[in-house]
């Protein structure tokens, strides 16, 4: 009893410690949260009003915002999920670990995942919206369904490397299988492409707005039709093209689905209208198992062996199954409901929550002390890589030694100097990156002074600060989500001043040439009393920094 | 005029790029028509000399600050005097900055190495048409640092004040230093030969030699 006392007094004490709510300001929330490495990464669409545009935030511990990017504001929500697509290369060129962003304005981009700084953007057809669909990573390249159509991008560059055009879409990822691009449209057709060649299709009725699922040398589609849905299922001839329909295979359903989930490589999870089901396939037909009569019109997603999904509706929670065997609902203790498509996702040992509307709760399913949200990242030991300059100059300057002795006893002084320069010279030049580095750390004004006015309010010194200093005053605002670099901090403080602001490409990227209608002889910035050599577009801001524009 | 990025001192519209190019070659012609001295022979070895030198430059563009012209300009103003030595830096400048960049700098670039030329036809580095190795070798290596200064007032405009020159000059020393070590090198191994190439040879110019005017006949 007393054990018992003990061990509910210490859960009581540390609950408050291991969960975490917050709300994510904005437009509505349709995409699962993406956990990067001490970040998570929660993207909201624009409100309907305007007032508010679609934003991707990276949230920190405690929940505070290391970093958030504004999207072209459109009033069509974003629903395509962030994509974090690891270091690599190809015949196009190498890339980093970076985030594949894409906006309902057509927008797509690569951007770091620790700074949200941009490595690369590209604009794709728009027809009403543009990207609703979550991009794929693929061994072929970065497969993007568009309004249109669909391409094949280059991770390093964004370059396209193929693309067809394809139905009219929304939110329609394509499947890659075998090196055939599968996808829906709206009008039913769903459109088999081999990248370089042009694009078949086969017409099911209906719309499709989920990638089709390969299922036992098959794909998978759930089509929405009227008021009800169809489950179809299409063998892959040898070709890689789908086969008509298989009659056995076809199964009404509730309306209005979800995005469907293969769960091995004979069954899949199905949601609409009508609940949650387990499909097997055999060789009559389907073996149904419903797992639940709640809505589901979100993504179905298997994470650790377990199928998750929000329920869609007033009181809508969220749905979790075990896959060991039995069907077994989980059941979340966060007290969370609502409208909402997005699946819980797996944070450290929680798992984290969010509706529509925002609200995100971390559940402490089994504490709940790892997840980004509410503990400190750990230090992350990095070996240094190994640099063989200290080699290079190292043999240059025993070699300069060498060689300058030698000829100064045989021949003199300026014999030996005239020997021994090229090695030193040759030293100098290995060095030079290294030196340059030290040299910049020992300049005693490298590092300018922080400007402050007393006039702008304390609360503002934790976060950025952007001011505008105009020839009939200064303009300043702060206390706003931090910016990843100097452009998009800048155009985020003018949007809140009410300030135009007009920029022109140059080869170092964007470039402010305008604040308020003002030219002068151009704008030039700094921050914290610092001027970078490089473009606004490229510098990374701190999350806690004072940035200056002045005229030239 | 200028128009700001806030990266390498004052961008130059093309107006006043062109401006300042007129300027730096009408420069250079009048200090070269100036100098009554000269024989067209001399002239041409001088462009040609300058070709040389440029492309040299170019081609060691990729090495951090070690500058082929510097040498060649102080023997140039040592071999020639100061007037063709600085209209030899100035030459040098323009055609090599054609390839690697022609901006504000090149005005300061070509003042700094006029300003060797200057300091080479005064510095006593020929004696008896024989080279003073060790002494131009000690005026190559130093003059690197007054050259960097002066190619760092280019980065002053375009929002970057005087105040910032300290900083400036700070992190340009490394490369300063990369550059004066060049310079004994290029000196060291090549001096002698730069100086055959400048100094005149026994090629009387037919159009200066007396008489030769009476020898043509128009019929």
């Amino acid at each position: 009893m007393r054990n018992t006392f003990v061990i509910a007094l210490l859960a009581v004490t540390l609950l408050p410690f291991a969960s975490a709510s917050m709300t994510v300001p904005g437009g509505y929330v349709s995409t699962a949260p993406l956990v990067v490495d001490d970040a998570v990464l929660i993207r909201s669409s624009a409100t309907f009003d305007g007032t508010s545009p679609p934003m991707l935030r990276a949230y920190g511990e405690n929940g505070t915002v290391r970093w958030a990017i504004e999207g072209p504001s459109t009033t069509q929500p974003d629903m395509a999920e962030v994509l974090l697509v690891p270091a690599g290369q190809a015949p196009c060129g190498a890339w980093p670990e970076h985030l594949i962003i894409a906006w309902s304005s057509g927008l797509l981009e690569a951007r770091t995942p620790d700074e949200g700084v941009p490595l690369w953007q590209a604009n794709t057809p728009v027809q009403g919206w543009g990207i609703t669909a979550s991009p794929v990573a693929t061994d072929d390249g970065l497969l993007v369904t568009t309004r249109t159509g669909v391409e094949l991008r280059c991770f390093a560059d964004g370059t396209v490397v193929h693309a067809a055009d394809t139905g009219l879409g929304w939110r329609n990822p394509a499947t890659l299988v075998n090196g055939t691009v599968h996808v829906g449209d709206e009008s039913g057709q769903l459109w088999s492409w081999v990248p370089g060649e042009a694009p078949t299709s086969i017409d099911l009725g209906g719309a499709i707005r989920h990638a089709p699922v390969l299922l036992n040398d098959g794909l998978l589609v759930h089509v929405q039709t009227q008021a009800t849905s169809r489950v179809e299922w299409l063998p892959l001839g040898e070709n890689g093209l789908p086969q008509p329909a298989s009659a056995a295979h076809t199964l009404a359903s509730g309306g209005s689905p979800g995005m469907p989930v293969a769960l091995h490589t004979l069954s899949a999870a199905i949601g609409d209208a009508s609940g949650v089901q387990m499909l097997n396939w055999t060789a009559e037909g389907w073996e149904k198992t419903r797992l639940s009569t709640s809505s589901v019109q979100g993504p179905l997603r298997l994470e650790q062996g377990r199928l998750t999904a929000s329920a869609n509706g007033p009181n809508g929670g969220f749905l979790g199954f075990a896959l060991d065997g039995t069907t077994a609902a989980l059941t979340y203790t966060a007290d969370l409901k609502g409208y909402g498509t997005a699946p819980p996702v797996r944070c450290g040992d929680a798992w984290l929550l969010v509706k529509d509307e925002g609200k995100v709760v971390l559940d402490p399913e089994e504490g709940g002390l790892s997840c980004p949200l509410t503990v400190k990242p750990a230090p992350v030991e990095v070996e240094p890589p190994v640099d063989k300059t200290p080699i290079v100059w190292t043999l240059a300057l025993m070699t300069a030694f060498l060689a300058g002795s030698a000829a100064a006893y045989r021949r003199g002084p300026l014999h030996g100097l005239r020997w021994g320069t090229p090695f030193l010279l040759v030293a100098l030049i290995a060095l030079m990156p290294a030196l340059i580095g030290w040299w910049a750390e020992q300049s005693p004004e490298v590092q300018g002074e922080t400007p402050w006015d007393d006039a702008w309010p304390e609360a503002w010194r934790d976060g950025q600060v952007v001011a505008f200093e105009l020839p009939n005053g200064t303009l300043a605002v702060g206390g706003f989500e931090p910016r990843p670099t100097v452009l998009e901090a800048t155009v985020a403080a003018a949007n809140e001043l009410g300030v135009s602001l007009a920029t022109e490409d140059h080869a170092l990227g964007q470039w402010v040439t305008a604040v308020d209608g003002v030219t002068g002889d151009g704008w030039i910035y700094e921050v914290d009393g610092t001027r970078p050599t490089v473009g606004p577009e490229a510098m990374a801001l701190p999350s806690s920094s004072v940035l200056v524009w002045r005229l030239a | 005029m200028f128009a700001s990025v806030g990266v390498h001192g004052p961008v130059l519209s093309p107006t006043a790029a062109l401006l300042f190019d007129v300027v730096l070659l009408g420069a250079a012609t009048v200090l070269l028509l100036q100098d009554k001295r000269m024989t067209r022979h001399q002239g041409v070895l001088l462009l040609s000399f300058v070709a040389v030198v440029a492309v040299l430059r170019v081609l060691m563009a990729n090495l951090p600050n070690v500058q082929p012209v510097t040498v060649a300009v102080l023997l140039a103003g040592a071999s020639l005097g100061a007037r063709r030595g600085m209209a030899f830096a100035i030459l040098v400048t323009m055609l090599s900055n054609t390839v690697l960049g022609d901006g504000y700098w090149t005005l300061f670039q070509a003042a700094g190495w006029a300003a060797i030329a200057v300091v080479g036809s005064r510095a006593r580095l020929i004696e008896d048409d024989r080279l003073l190795l060790g002494r131009a070798t000690l005026f190559a290596g130093l003059l690197a640092f007054p050259f960097g200064l002066i190619t760092n007032l280019s980065l002053i405009g375009g929002g970057t004040g005087f105040a910032h020159l300290p900083a400036l000059v700070w992190a340009g020393l490394p490369f300063d230093l990369s550059h004066a070590l060049g310079n004994v090198v290029i000196m060291l191994w090549t001096g002698a030969l730069m100086l055959r190439m400048l100094l005149p040879v026994d090629v009387p110019d037919a159009m200066a030699t007396p008489g030769v005017e009476s020898d043509v006949h128009l019929v």
